[in-house]
Order: structure tokens, then sequence, then C-alpha cells
């Protein structure tokens, strides 16, 4: 158990090195972007209403009047924040396929060393599954960290007249991409990871049923995947097969579709385990 | 342990950062206004009764906006539910207040209160087969579900409403136990509508509803009916009015109530109520019917008798604001006296009181004997500071009969 442990920690730390470059420059652009958003936007903000006064002479309450007061939900709004965001998930969600294919591919078939290793494969399927999952987190912890530095960066730029200060926490939770993305409800957090898991582990399964058959993996795959999607959103079905819309309560579904997704989860792992063990060719 | 350097700093600014997260979080102060009932006449124990759903927003930040409960005298935010508890919720309170205590005989049955009618023994379902079953709008199928309170025990009874199939919308249901009475407006295919009512003898059980009232012959050609929204659905009387539409532009109509009318459940019929010149309010309370005159600020309240229509004056009952009483606020158009209901001898009102850029709503309870103020006041943000930018919008409200 300690071994395989061990092996597990090794081969996640050799995939961390492998992934550290993409994940440092994702982390960076994040940083980066993130900081031009808390300065540029409420500059612009600032830029307007001073334009506005000169302009029509006008008094600061008629500034208000015609802007509003600008809070840091305002730039968390923006492009600026959510851009970074929308780069990560789908830039690690590529990276969820390059993290198996980069193994076949190249100069030298990579993918034959690390299967013969004298180790459990399915240490090296989950070490790239925690790997990405590492990934995820620290692009989120980043985003956090950011959030706290960019709430004085605003405060200090936008004039206090002009400044509405409902707290950094309440600027996140009005921002609905953060309470998915942020532990802000823990029910909703925990459910929108859990499906992320899953996700991940129905695509990991299918790209090792295509390097198991080729080309009719290919096909398998994207029948397992259908497969998986139809069993998870059957039970949305099941008040029109009963013909009766209220037959279960909608909290009654949600555990329903939590089993569901926690068995096809277990069901990919399973598969995964004999098509790394068995099926797979080098 | 060089080699797991970039690792453990991963894994570490991740712990670090969550749980720092999680310690900020926890003690920021919570983003929803805390709210509170300011009775500025009367006695706080009065609004007791009282359930409503309102919406919270903040002139200066729009999006901060949240739904709030208040139920037994307290305030919940829907945000700060448990997850679970939220995915059941309904809008309208008594429905939450079903759902909560009968679980079990709610199940698969439609979510419209004015289905539901119950005594202190039992709680009545009357539902047509469309209500569950969307794919099925044209049929003459019915459900009549009779919950025993004490012993958990639930009949159910298949009935047929009419002969022919149509589409059939139960808008209120009443009980004189055992006499149900459901008030439906059929629509057949060919788009004629009438409005019928119908019994059913829960103790002595028929395959089909029995057609005692057609409400049709009290409305001329673009009239519709309206039906009181009340609290206790065992009284003797049910107010009704027609509603005329005229048809002002394109997008455009302008109602009006063009008749008022109580029937009367024990003998079947239904009761014409002599109007006021300018303004009605017609209600009723165990057996007796009672009618408004709105003042400007006050109610001239009036006890009709059923048999010679002769008004009684009571009193002039004084109200909070002008608007208090006058103003039906319903969003529903076949039903009204949502924001003013008598109930056990109590007047109920509730409005809404602008003040700058923000409003509140006012609550007022006064016995129609002696026309006393029992209870007036609003409900506000704790932090007063908070006050001048909060409003809060009644959306649903009803009076719970057995916390009278």
């Amino acid at each position: 158990m300690k071994k395989s442990l061990h092996t597990l920690l090794k081969l996640t730390n050799f995939e961390m090195e492998r992934l550290s470059k993409f994940l440092f420059t994702l982390m960076g652009l994040t940083l980066l972007l993130n900081l031009v958003g808390y300065i540029y936007t409420p500059m612009q903000h600032m830029g307007k209403i001073n334009e506005y006064i000169t302009q029509n002479s006008a008094t600061t309450q008629q500034a208000l009047d015609a802007f509003g007061r600008f809070s840091f939900y305002d730039v968390t709004q923006t492009l600026w924040i959510a851009g970074p965001i929308a780069i990560g998930v789908s830039g690690l969600l590529l990276y969820s396929i390059f993290i198996w294919y980069r193994e076949w591919f190249g100069k030298n078939t990579f993918a034959y060393r690390l299967l013969m290793l004298p180790v459990s494969r399915m240490s090296l399927f989950f070490s790239k599954f925690i790997t990405i999952f590492i990934g995820i987190f620290t692009l989120i912890a980043t985003q956090m960290l950011s959030l706290f530095i960019g709430h004085p960066i605003v405060s200090a730029i936008i004039e206090s007249a002009y400044f509405n200060d409902i707290g950094l926490i309440a600027s996140i939770q009005m921002n609905p991409l953060f309470l998915y993305l942020f532990p802000l409800d823990f029910s909703y957090f925990l459910m929108v990871n859990g499906v992320g898991i899953v996700v991940l582990l129905v695509l990991f399964t299918v790209i090792l049923m295509e390097r198991s058959y080729s080309f009719k993996g290919i096909a398998m795959g994207i029948l397992y995947g259908i497969a998986a999607l139809s069993l998870v959103l059957f039970p949305f079905f099941i008040p029109n097969l009963l013909n009766n819309q209220y037959i279960l309560y909608d909290s009654e579904l949600m555990i329903i579709e939590i089993v569901l997704i926690v068995a096809v989860g277990v069901l990919s792992i399973f598969t995964s385990h004999h098509l790394i063990n068995k099926k797979i060719t080098v | 342990m060089n080699k797991y350097v970039k690792l453990t700093s991963l894994f570490l600014l991740i712990a670090l950062t969550f749980i720092g997260f999680s310690i900020y979080k926890a003690q920021a102060s919570s983003p929803y206004s805390q709210m509170k009932v300011v009775t500025t006449e009367g006695k706080p124990e009065y609004i007791e009764p009282v359930d409503f759903f309102g919406y919270v927003s903040h002139s200066q930040n729009f999006s901060n906006s949240s739904t709030i409960e208040f139920d037994e005298g307290s305030f919940t935010y829907l945000q700060e539910k448990p997850f679970l508890k939220r995915m059941d919720h309904s809008f309208d309170p008594k429905l939450n207040n079903l759902v909560d205590n009968y679980r079990t005989f709610m199940r698969g049955k439609s979510r419209r209160p004015e289905q539901y009618t119950e005594t202190d023994q039992h709680l009545i379902y009357a539902g047509s087969k469309t209500d569950v079953d969307w794919n099925s709008p044209f049929n003459n199928q019915m459900t009549i579900s009779v919950l025993d309170k004490a012993s958990d025990e639930e009949e159910a009874y298949s009935v047929t409403i009419g002969s022919d199939n149509a589409y059939n919308d139960i808008y209120a249901t009443y009980i004189d136990y055992p006499t149900l009475t459901i008030f439906v407006n059929r629509s057949g295919v060919s788009d004629t509508s009438r409005n019928l009512v119908y019994t059913f003898d829960i103790e002595n059980p028929t395959e089909a509803l029995t057609e005692v009232v057609d409400l049709s012959g009290y409305l001329d050609k673009n009239e519709t009916l309206s039906v009181s929204q009340l609290s206790d659905k065992t009284e003797r009387y049910i107010p009704l009015k027609t509603v005329r539409q005229t048809v002002v532009s394109d997008y455009d109509f302008r109602t009006e109530t063009s008749g008022y009318f109580a029937y009367d459940m024990q003998a079947q019929e239904v009761i014409e109520i002599p109007p006021f010149e300018e303004e009605t309010l017609l209600f009723s309370d165990n057996d007796t019917i009672y009618v408004g005159k709105p003042l400007n600020e006050s109610i001239e309240l009036y006890e009709m008798n059923p048999d010679d229509k002769e008004m009684t004056l009571l009193g002039t009952l004084e109200m909070a604001t002008p608007i208090m009483g006058q103003e039906d606020s319903s969003f529903y158009s076949d039903r009204f006296n949502q924001s003013v209901t008598i109930l056990d001898g109590k007047l109920y009102t509730y409005g809404q009181e602008y003040v700058d850029e923000v409003s509140r709503p006012i609550f007022q309870i006064t016995d129609v004997h002696t026309q006393e103020t029992l209870f007036k006041g609003t409900v506000m943000p704790k932090d007063m500071t908070e006050a001048g930018y909060t409003t809060i919008e009644v959306m649903e409200y009803r009076l719970d009969p057995s916390r009278n």
C-alpha cells in the first residue's frame, strides 16, 4: 500500500513537472489579465465621470445620477476576469486529452516505457487524473488570490464618492460564475466538482478505448459517452414516462442524479482498469 | 524532497488559499440585509398568521437582490436554506407548509394552492389529469384525494367531470365537510368556455362530479370571473366578482368590476351583492358576508344579511395609508382579495409604502367589530443605515388560519 502510494506520488510529481510550464503560463495570464481589468475598468469609469463633469459642469451628485456608483462587482463581471477563467478551463480540458496522447506521439513512444514500469498501471491513470485536478484547483486558487489583490486596487482608483464598497465576499457571491468555482455554497461546489471528476473519468475511459481498439475504439468511446450521458439524464424523463410531473420531488431527482453520477464514475474507473491492464497496446 | 518542490508548493498554495478564503468568508458579514418587523401600533404577536415571500433589492446595487421568506414571525433568505430544501422550494407559502407537513400525500399532486383545502381533520386535493400530465390537455378525468391527518391514511377517488373531454382549470376548491365544492373553468376544443361549480360528497363518493351551478349565465361577453382569495376555505360564502375587459389598444386593455356575488355553499346558490357607487370590497368570514366601502384613508364596513340584502354598518376602520385596503395587488386575474381579507373577525391588509428611492410593505390588522387596530407595522433592515436603499416587495402573501 505504502509502496503504491509512493509510486503514485512519484508519477504525479512527474506529470506535474510536465504540466508546470503550461500551468504557470495560465496562472501568469490570469494574474496579468485580471490586473489589467483591475486598473483599466475603474480608470475607464473615472475617465467617463471626469469627462461628463468637465463637459457639463456637473456636480458629483449629477455624475452619480448619470453613472451610478462603481463597485468591485462591476470589475468581476468584465471579460478581464471571465476571459482567463474560460482560457484556463478550455486549456486544461485540452490538456486532459494531450496528457494521454503525448505518450504515443513524438519521436519515441514514451507510452511503451511507462506501461512497462513495474508498477500498477492504474497508478499511471490516477497520476494523470490528480494532475489535472491539481491544475484546476491551482487556477481557482490563483483567481481567488487575484481578487484579494484586485479589491484594494479598484477601491484606490475609484474616488470614494463614486465607490460602492459592498465588500469583497458580497461582490464574489453576486457573480454566478464564482458560485460554481469557489466554495461559497459548499453543496454547489461539491456538485460542480463531482460532475467535473466524472466527466474527466469518462473522458479518460473514452481515450483508453480509442488507444485499445483504434478506430473501433472511437465508436466504442462515442457510444460509451452517449450511454453515460443518457444514464445521467434518464431521471429527468421519469415524470414524462410515468405521466406525472410531480411524481418525484426535485430534491429526490437530485439524489438519484448524484447516485447515477457516482455510478458512472465507478464504472469508468473499472472500465479504465480493465482497458489499461488488459487491452491497451503500445 | 527537492524533487517534489513544485507539487508541494502547488498543494500548499491550494490548501492555504482555500482555508484563507473560507475563514475570510466566515468572518465577512452576510451580503443579505437582516430584517426585522417594526411595530408602530398594537402588538407584534398579531402578525403571526402572516406568511409571505418578498423580494429584497438594494437601489445602490440591483444585482444584489434576493428572495426572503417570512414565516412564523421570522425571516429566512432562500439562498441561506439547505441545498436540498431549496430544490423543493415553492414561492407559495401554503404549498411549502403542505410539502413540509404532508410530503407523502403531496407526491404526484399538482402544485397549485387553490386545489387544496383543509379542515382540522382532513386535507383534500382536487386535480384534473392535465394538472399532473401535461401531455394530456383535453380529458374529463379528475382525482380527489382525502388525507386523514390523524391516521395519515389517504383515500383517492377517480371521478369524471362532465361527459365530454375539455381543458379543466380548477381555480378554487372549498369544503363544507363532507361536501367539496369545486370551481372549474371548462374550455372545449372549439374554444367555448364555461365556469361551473361542482360538488363531491366525500362520505358518499360517486363516479362523477355533480354539476350544481353554471356561473357562465352571470357573465357577459368580454367578462371573466374572479374568485376571492380565502385563507380559510371552510367559509360558507365565497365572494365572486365579474370583471369586464375593455381593449384600449393593441397592447393594452382596461379591467373594471362589473358585478359582485357570493356563492352560498350550503344553499348552493348565487347571491347578487348590491355594489356601492364608487368602489366595493367584498369579504366573507365564517357565516357572514361583509361589504366594505373604501374611503380616503378608511373603510366603512357593513355586515350584509344574505336573505334581504340589508346592510348593517359595523363601523369605520382607519387605515394606515390611503392605499391600504383599496389596492388589490394580486398577480392573478382570476383571484381577488389578496392584499385585504377578513379572517376570524380581523381585517388583514397590506400595501407598499414608497419613501424616496425605496419601498417597503405596511401591514395592518384591525378588529372588525371594535375597529381597534391590533397591529400596524412594517418590515425594515435591522441595520438602519441600509434602510435608505433597501426595497422590500411582497410577492406572495398568505394567512395561516391555524396560527390565527
